[in-house]
């Protein structure tokens, strides 16, 4: 009987090396950028698509694991991006949604202000949106940052804070307390 | 300079209010995806170290020497590029296309023709009566021609094809599949030894000249020259010689159609050439690909789908509706149909022209529309009360439409929610893992159906299965009509013994890509009578036209008007 032997150099261990011990980190961050099943799975397969697509480039990459994490971030960005710009344009169309909150959605956050840090964490560069998602969803490491931006750890410092900062004056409505200064 | 700024980490951060855990559902289907990525992963082929497949001398050395001729063709699309950014450029122009077709003449000045779409996964050669036809979404080669039986199609796993030939081109073209031009161009060990161009005029055109030599260095035997003549404009080849040292191989002449061969019959098989496969053991994973690329690769058309309760009859109280499929799009409208009653003549073919012809005086409302990346669904809202259409008094007045909207999930998995029996491809190559999120099982096994010899497929639910779950279904798949579904029947969880829905297809016709669909599906039993119980059969015809051209607006679902909807052909 025919074997497949496991090798992890071969491109049949790239799964095994970049995406297996990364595969919990890829779901969550997914669904806490989407915060919807629909949304999470469809961002989840236009990463898969191009992790798929760039595969040479991924293998080439210093930290396979950590640029696949920026690709899931770009794309669920993406799908927020895109059902934000939708959701203004249906307004003007007569379309029955179906009552309260759809489901397979995280329905214990308050659906506003949930939708509200969503579009503003997707209205950020998307450097500063990688940096902030995987820094504060996924709680990264500076250098894992840095290494997936494909900057120095200084750098990827910066952006956190510059994605924070941005979040603060977009989101200071939320919450009154929050001084939207800038701090550099 | 940019210098690091601070913020205190112990405050709470607002994105932090996203810091949710996914619900199992949503890991559930994204596990789903991740499998999906594992798989296309882990094909990429890996160096060949079992028993290679072993049949009559005669018949690898032909085998080997077709599957060369089109690897030849192959290594010479893709290789012979070289590694410029230029040429790489009409590598992408060229999978661009939905079909590159390459005809003239081959080694021995026989016929010879090329068949090549990146974005279906086929390539198809003929060289005088020999056929090769490789389809790498279902991961086949088949071969018909001497000296194997006349009437016969060998069909081969990828996997178990020797042959470093088709291995390199097969390791090209999935390469190029995944965007890796560079991996494309350096595969199989063949490489570009000597690159130049020149511009030259044909037929008061002016073209761009490259000639290659592409083979493996000191190895005279193995190389070949490629003269090929690219339209600037465009970046695409317009013509195509190849040749060993002195001896010439092909020249060949390129167009760009919009169809090709989906089958190898459509390549000029007889249809009644039977398939022997030397597949292994047929998976329902292989079985499930089969369907999704059908699905997907249908031919476009513009359809009339009557759902009548006799065969030759149709009456303004059936459901008669219009449907559009371009790529991955479509359209589903309902007709009002009120012609009279219908009395079908004899010919099929004239039914079809009648009901083509008569639709264009009818107008018709949406009910369906999929535009590639959601599936919007309308349904009618009549006014109240019920009251009959001044103009079509046999109809009730629509005041408006309403709309919902679904994304859709894997766009190489097409499915309607609504209309899986008017789509003919949907009905004729049913997506069998829908349940997959509830838990199924899966048995194939290779029956006798009437005259056929049949794929039997019995899906079990085997989650949380309610009386009224619909399990287990049985279908019945024709393997020589490329898995067509011949036969469903469907059981209630809580009658496992009596079918409450069996379909079959009465007839079936060929896409001009060669897939085969239902012209005629008989619902058995489907239809109650008020007077006796008694039941009866009821009918869905498909009248089929490949050759109208749908205009993408039809697909814009934003654009529709929710009160003043109807559509009638102009």
């Amino acid at each position: 009987m025919k074997t497949r032997k496991s090798n992890l150099n071969s491109p049949q261990g790239d799964y095994e090396r970049i995406i297996r011990p990364n595969e919990e980190r890829m779901m969550r961050l997914a669904w806490r950028i989407t915060q919807n099943a629909d949304d999470a799975c469809d961002a989840f397969q236009e990463a898969a698509t191009q992790i798929w697509r760039r595969l040479a480039r991924i293998r080439a990459h210093p930290n396979p694991q950590a640029l696949v994490l920026r690709m899931c971030a770009n794309a669920a960005c993406d799908v927020v991006r895109r059902k934000t710009r939708w959701n203004q344009r249906v307004k003007s169309l007569a379309v029955t949604a179906s009552d309260g909150i759809p489901a397979g959605t995280a329905s214990e956050l308050p659906l506003e202000q949930r939708e509200q840090v969503q579009a503003a964490v997707a209205r950020l560069p998307e450097q500063q949106a990688t940096a902030v998602s995987m820094r504060f969803l996924l709680q990264c490491p500076y250098q894992e940052i840095a290494q997936a931006l494909g900057c120095a750890e200084n750098t990827a410092r910066v952006h956190v804070n510059r994605g924070l900062n941005r979040l603060r004056i977009l989101l200071a409505h939320l919450n009154p307390t929050i001084n939207p200064e800038i701090e550099s | 300079m940019n210098r690091p700024a601070h913020f205190d980490s112990s405050v709470p951060q607002p994105v932090e209010i996203l810091n949710t855990e996914p619900p199992p559902e949503a890991i559930a289907r994204m596990r789903l995806q991740l499998d999906g990525l594992r798989s296309r992963m882990e094909s990429a082929p890996e160096p060949e170290s079992g028993r290679p497949w072993r049949t009559s001398r005669h018949f690898i050395r032909w085998t080997l020497l077709a599957a060369t001729a089109v690897a030849l063709l192959l290594v010479g699309i893709f290789l012979s590029f070289g590694s410029s950014t230029a040429l790489a450029q009409i590598v992408e122009a060229v999978s661009q296309k939905n079909w590159l077709h390459a005809e003239g003449t081959g080694p021995n000045g026989e016929k010879a023709e090329l068949w090549f779409s990146a974005k279906k996964g086929i390539v198809a050669g003929r060289t005088g009566d020999s056929y090769v036809f490789v389809d790498q979404v279902q991961g086949t080669m088949d071969l018909f021609g001497p000296p194997a039986a006349p009437d016969q199609v060998q069909r081969f796993s990828l996997e178990h094809v020797r042959g470093e030939g088709i291995a390199a081109a097969r390791e090209s073209f999935l390469a190029l599949l995944a965007g890796d031009l560079q991996n494309a161009m350096q595969a199989g060990g063949n490489q570009v030894l000597e690159h130049n161009t020149r511009t030259v005029r044909m037929d008061r055109r002016e073209l761009t000249e490259h000639r290659y030599l592409v083979g493996v260095r000191g190895e005279k035997g193995l190389q070949t020259t490629s003269l090929l003549q690219v339209d600037p404009k465009t970046g695409l080849p317009v013509t195509w010689q190849m040749k060993q040292g002195e001896r010439p191989l092909f020249d060949l002449r390129v167009s760009y159609p919009e169809r090709g061969p989906l089958t190898i019959t459509a390549l000029g098989v007889p249809r009644s050439a039977q398939i022997v496969s030397s597949t292994p053991q047929r998976e329902f994973k292989q079985i499930l690909i089969s369907g999704n690329g059908a699905r997907s690769r249908f031919d476009d058309y513009q359809a009339i789908v009557v759902e009548s309760h006799r065969v030759d009859r149709a009456t303004p109280m059936d459901d008669v509706f219009r449907i559009w499929r371009k790529g991955n799009r479509w359209r589903v409208d309902q007709l009002r149909f009120n012609s009279g009653i219908r009395e079908e003549g004899d010919s099929e073919e004239e039914s079809r022209a009648w009901w083509l012809r008569q639709s264009r005086s009818m107008k018709s409302f949406p009910r369906e529309i999929c535009d590639g990346t959601r599936i919007y669904t309308f349904e009618p809202k009549y006014s109240e009360p019920k009251r009959p259409d001044p103009n079509d008094p046999q109809f009730l007045v629509i005041d408006q439409l309403t709309v919902t909207r679904s994304t859709i999930m894997d766009r190489k998995q097409l499915r309607s929610p609504r209309f899986m029996l008017n789509l003919p491809e949907m009905y004729g190559y049913e997506p069998l893992d829908r349940f997959a999120s509830f838990g199924f099982r899966a048995e194939a096994k290779e029956v006798k159906y009437r005259e056929l010899t049949a794929t039997q497929v019995r899906v079990q639910v085997t989650g949380n299965a309610q009386p009224n779950t619909v399990s287990p279904q049985l279908y019945w798949l024709d393997h020589q009509r490329g898995d067509v579904m011949v036969r469903k029947e469907h059981y209630r969880t809580s009658e496992p013994n009596v079918p409450f829905a069996v379909s079959e297809i009465a007839s079936a016709k060929q896409t001009p890509q060669g897939l085969w669909y239902p012209s005629t599906v008989r619902l058995v039993g489907n239809s109650v009578s008020l007077d006796d119980n008694s039941r009866s059969d009821s009918f869905v015809r498909y009248y089929l036209d490949f050759e109208a051209d749908t205009p993408d607006e039809m697909f814009r679902a934003e654009s529709i008007d929710v009160k003043n909807f109807w559509w009638e052909q102009r």
